[in-house]
């Protein structure tokens, strides 16, 4: 156990490609943890994903002996956060295990909307930040400009360290300014253990192991331990620190960041944000602020081959001891067979999910269209939660619809508000505040309909503003919003799986949409096909897809059977992945290509 | 008995949309040596495959332009080909000309070296698709070789047709059916245009630069010229292929009846047993192998397994299925080797009932890819056969 007075607990935050594991990189660089040659770069990214994607999905901790200018050695915990909106519950329960924390900002690019919603979760959990510009090495660094929106957030320059991380240079200040101004852990040594799950991961061999910071107390091997919130009790079989590796040891005390393997079979049986504490007389009441992180985005998983589906099944299981996140239960789709209704924390968790399954598990899946969860106020009065369009309920039975509202920040230069503004209103937002934090930037505050922004709203910003936007937004309620659930008929029949629902006034744009794309991308039939889309009986738009008229070969080129045989059976063969809907063979290409547009 | 076929591989042009193996025509010289290896390649293949003195009732000459073979080359072959089969006296042995370059000449000896069938490429009486096409002859150069081969004693000519042609019009596709129709013919074939990606129109089209017809447009004019043919008396008794009684090619319907045909020359293809197989395609490199004494054979594929759904496939382009000559072929009846695809066919209205035989359903006949497929499959699956 290490003296509390020595301890700095800190993490670092930052917008995306603001160089966040880079710096991480540094520090343990510096700390003489790792070599330079054993260095991967970015050591805490670990993921495939994460790494080509630049993005952090699952915190990593790493335990820094640092001796400092005074002599003394101190331990640095650096908690990785992750660094997505998606994520932003577990950055939040991450950020409550520190005391301090690096809020980096790009030389060349400024405060940016995660700076602003990472600095405002930092302040809300009472660290101590400490300001920094990063890539000062970089020849379009604005250190001044930078300065100066640091200032309007209520920064002193002088506190401001000036880094370049990937040379290294102003590193060492920052070792120093961790041990100086960042605060040693509080809690108490005496009172019973309570101790913050901020993470956890499935290690085969270990089951659950929970990334926990003592808060007060102190936890060892052998001890009966339970987690506060699950209910359920454990024996605590090893425990240790990150150095960056799990690191066995003997006891973790207060303010201490570590890790505990108690047999915990299951994930959920050890959420983020839980409080651990010993089985017998343990803590009366559990650390604040925990919640279960609730599913935003349902969709479904279906394998495109429905011989998979056995797979599909086993590899959700697997993804789960991972990642607590993720909820699923089995689906029928008359199109797409058995699959899978699945939530996530948002678009980015779906797509990471979804790109896991078809890397790690080698699965070719088919997604359908992501949607929100609705509140729906039956006429009896009774409230439902409809994840999933095929349970929307009939025009007759309903009252009212409630529909998920995020509060969104939007970065922009000044020159592009009205740009900003144009996308929002169409997109039925509702602005709450407009303010211009440095001369030429301006910070855009928006009420807006969650289901808006996960079709392509991100997209759209990034290219009316020519790539100067960006966006935080976190969920703010619900609201009552005239939905409705439009379905798309092949032939008279609903298709289940392209059903969606949507705002009343996008109803029949978008159903047209569909129609007009499935027509470029289902193949003639032997019979005239209609396409339709449709609220109930009522029929917004219409397209129609003669039928074959011709389809043989011409000529068999000097007595070549063999050729032509093979490129009808190829044809045949692709005929395999065609989904039988009715009377209509619909390729699956259509419904990729339908989702895909219309889901990203 | 068994068809012949001979590959001429030499073309004085190369026509946008062709894809068949054939190459600029080089020499008089490279010509003597590539029948050179012809012959070589007759000798060489009906020794090692037994085929000496087997009964011969066709031969085609395809190509290419066949009618460039230097005429004594020509009789070279024939002669050739006369000593190592044993070829029916009144053997359909066919030419295919092409307009340009028909010498009076050439024809008569053509004639007399045996040829009595020869098939013109006209493709287009438009002067303007004529030049889209790439081709090197005019309309009038059409007549004057259906003049001279009629005049060279030929009582046996085809015209090939093409239609689905960029900027084509319904009126330009009628117009070329007449003036064929008006050239007497005993036989017509008809192709629709088919894009192969590695030619001059498949990469134009694949630029966007080369825009054909759409499927409505070339399904209605293969529609006017099957009309309009069979008005004039002629039977359309295969997909492309129109006749006037009695008329239809020998060699054709041998293909289609899965009858068994030996290929010589460079590319050319061989069905003989059970096994398909092919010649490597470039000249110099045929001429090679057949000069070091052994077969041009470049691949093949056994296609015994396939037998019976591919006998269906290729009849179904002769929209009828002989029952009797199924059962002498497989020793089992059409229902039992395809009872879920009959049943099916029946059902749906595709086939129809004639005797014994099954006949493709006259407003079917230019949809016949999306019958054949479930043949060749039903016809790979032997669970059934063993039932």
């Amino acid at each position: 156990m290490t003296d509390r007075e020595k301890i700095r607990n800190f993490s670092i935050v930052a917008h995306i490609d603001h160089g966040k594991s880079t710096l991480a990189d540094r520090l343990i660089e510096l700390t003489g943890l790792l070599d330079a040659r054993r260095m991967t770069d970015q050591v805490l990214d670990t993921m495939d994903i994460e790494r080509e994607r630049g993005i952090t999905i699952k915190a990593q901790t790493a335990r820094l002996p640092y001796t400092a200018r005074d002599g003394e050695t101190y331990i640095l915990n650096l908690i990785d956060t992750p660094g997505h909106v998606d994520f932003s519950y577990e950055v939040s329960r991450s950020l409550a295990a520190s005391e301090g924390a690096l809020l980096v900002v790009d030389a060349t690019q400024g405060v940016e909307a995660q700076t602003l919603a990472n600095l405002d979760a930092s302040l809300n959990v009472g660290l101590t930040v400490i300001p920094v510009i990063n890539k000062t090495d970089l020849p379009s660094a604005d250190i001044p400009s930078v300065t100066q929106e640091l200032e309007t957030l209520g920064f002193d320059p002088a506190e401001i360290l000036h880094v370049s991380a990937k040379e290294g240079t102003g590193v060492a200040e920052v070792l120093e300014a961790l041990v100086e101004r960042v605060p040693p852990p509080g809690g108490k040594e005496d009172a019973p253990l309570r101790a913050l799950v901020f993470d956890s991961h499935f290690d085969a061999y270990r089951g659950v192991v929970a990334h926990i910071r003592v808060v007060d107390g102190k936890i060892a091997v052998g001890a009966r331990i339970r987690l506060m919130a699950s209910g359920k009790a454990y024996e605590v079989v090893s425990l240790g620190t990150f150095a960056p590796t799990p690191t066995p040891g003997e006891s973790l005390g207060s303010g201490e960041v570590g890790w505990v393997a108690a047999g915990i079979k299951n994930l959920s049986d050890a959420r983020v944000g839980d409080t651990l504490t010993l089985a017998e007389g343990g803590a009366a009441s559990p650390l604040p602020g925990y919640r279960p992180a609730l599913p935003m985005v349902f969709a479904g998983l279906y394998p495109s081959e429905p011989s998979d589906y056995d797979l599909l099944k086993d590899a959700l299981e697997k993804l789960r001891l991972n990642d607590a996140a993720i909820t699923y239960e089995p689906e029928t789709s008359e199109a797409l067979g058995f699959g899978f209704r699945a939530g996530f924390l948002g678009l980015l968790h779906l797509d990471v999910v979804q790109e896991r399954l078809e890397r790690e598990f080698d699965l070719d899946l088919v997604t359908t269209a992501p949607q929100v969860v609705y509140l729906a106020t039956l006429t009896s009065g009774q409230k439902v939660r409809v994840e999933n369009p095929a349970h929307f309920p009939s025009p007759g039975e309903v009252q009212s619809v409630e529909e998920p509202i995020v509060r969104a920040r939007i970065f922009t230069p000044k020159a592009h508000v009205g740009a900003v503004m144009e996308i929002c209103q169409a997109r039925r937002g509702k602005i709450l505040n407009l303010e211009y934090p440095s001369p030429d930037r301006a910070l855009l505050t928006y009420a807006i309909p969650l289901s808006e922004i996960m079709y392509d709203f991100f997209d759209q910003l990034k290219s009316r503003t020519r790539g100067y936007a960006s966006l935080d937004y976190e969920l703010q309620g619900h609201e009552v919003a005239d939905m409705v659930r439009v379905d798309i008929l092949l032939n008279g029949e609903v298709v289940d799986a392209l059903s969606f629902i949507c705002h009343r006034t996008e109803a029949e744009r978008r159903g047209r949409d569909i129609c007009q794309k499935l027509r470029r991308l289902i193949p003639r039939q032997l019979f005239e096909l209609p396409i339709q889309a449709a609220i109930g009986s009522k029929i917004l738009a219409r397209e129609t897809i003669p039928a074959v008229r011709k389809d043989v070969l011409a000529k068999c080129y000097g007595g070549d059977i063999t050729r032509k045989r093979k490129l009808l059976e190829k044809q045949r063969a692709g005929k395999k992945r065609m989904r039988r809907v009715g009377r209509v063979e619909l390729p699956q290409e259509a419904f990729m290509a339908i989702l895909k547009t219309d889901g990203s | 008995m068994i068809g012949l076929y001979v590959h001429w591989p030499y073309c004085p042009t190369k026509c946008a949309y062709c894809d068949f193996n054939a190459y600029l025509a080089p020499s008089a010289e490279a010509f003597e040596q590539y029948a050179r290896a012809l012959c070589r390649e007759i000798v060489l293949a009906s020794r090692e495959e037994g085929l000496e003195g087997a009964r011969v009732a066709s031969i085609y000459f395809g190509g290419g332009t066949p009618s460039l073979f230097p005429t004594g080359s020509l009789v070279e072959v024939l002669d050739t080909l006369a000593a190592r089969f044993k070829i029916d006296p009144d053997a359909e042995i066919t030419a295919e000309a092409n307009p340009s370059g028909l010498t009076r000449d050439a024809l008569r000896t053509m004639r007399t070296s045996g040829v009595n069938r020869l098939s013109i490429g006209a493709q287009t009486f438009s002067t303007r698709l004529l030049a889209t096409l790439g081709r090197d002859h005019s309309p009038e150069d059409i007549v004057r070789a259906v003049d001279r081969a009629r005049e060279a004693g030929f009582d046996r000519l085809n015209l090939d047709v093409m239609f689905g042609l960029p900027d084509e019009t319904d009126d330009l596709v009628l117009d070329t059916g007449f003036r064929a129709l008006a050239l007497g013919t005993e036989h017509l074939s008809a192709y629709a245009l088919e894009l192969e990606p590695e030619t001059v129109f498949g990469r134009k089209a694949r630029r966007g630069e080369l825009v054909v017809p759409g499927e409505d447009d070339v399904a209605r004019r293969a529609v006017l010229l099957q009309d309009l043919f069979a008005d004039a008396g002629f039977l359309h008794y295969e997909v492309s292929n129109y006749a006037r009684p009695g008329e239809a090619s020998r060699h054709n319907l041998h293909t289609w009846r899965r009858g068994r045909y030996r290929g010589f020359g460079a590319g050319a293809h061989s069905f003989v047993g059970e096994r398909r197989f092919w010649n490597h395609r470039h000249p110099a490199h045929y001429e090679r192998i057949v000069s070091s004494g052994r077969l041009p054979v470049e691949a093949g594929e056994d296609v015994e397994e396939i037998a019976r759904g591919e006998w269906v496939y290729l009849a179904l382009r002769i929209f009828r299925l002989e029952a009797g000559r199924f059962r002498r072929t497989f020793g089992e009846s059409l229902e039992q080797a395809f009872p879920r695809t009959l049943d099916w066919a029946l059902g749906e209205g595709w086939l129809r009932l004639d005797g014994e035989d099954y006949v493709v359903a006259e407003d079917r006949r230019w949809l016949l890819n999306q019958i054949a497929a479930p043949f060749l499959q039903e016809g790979r699956d032997p669970v059934h056969r063993s039932s």
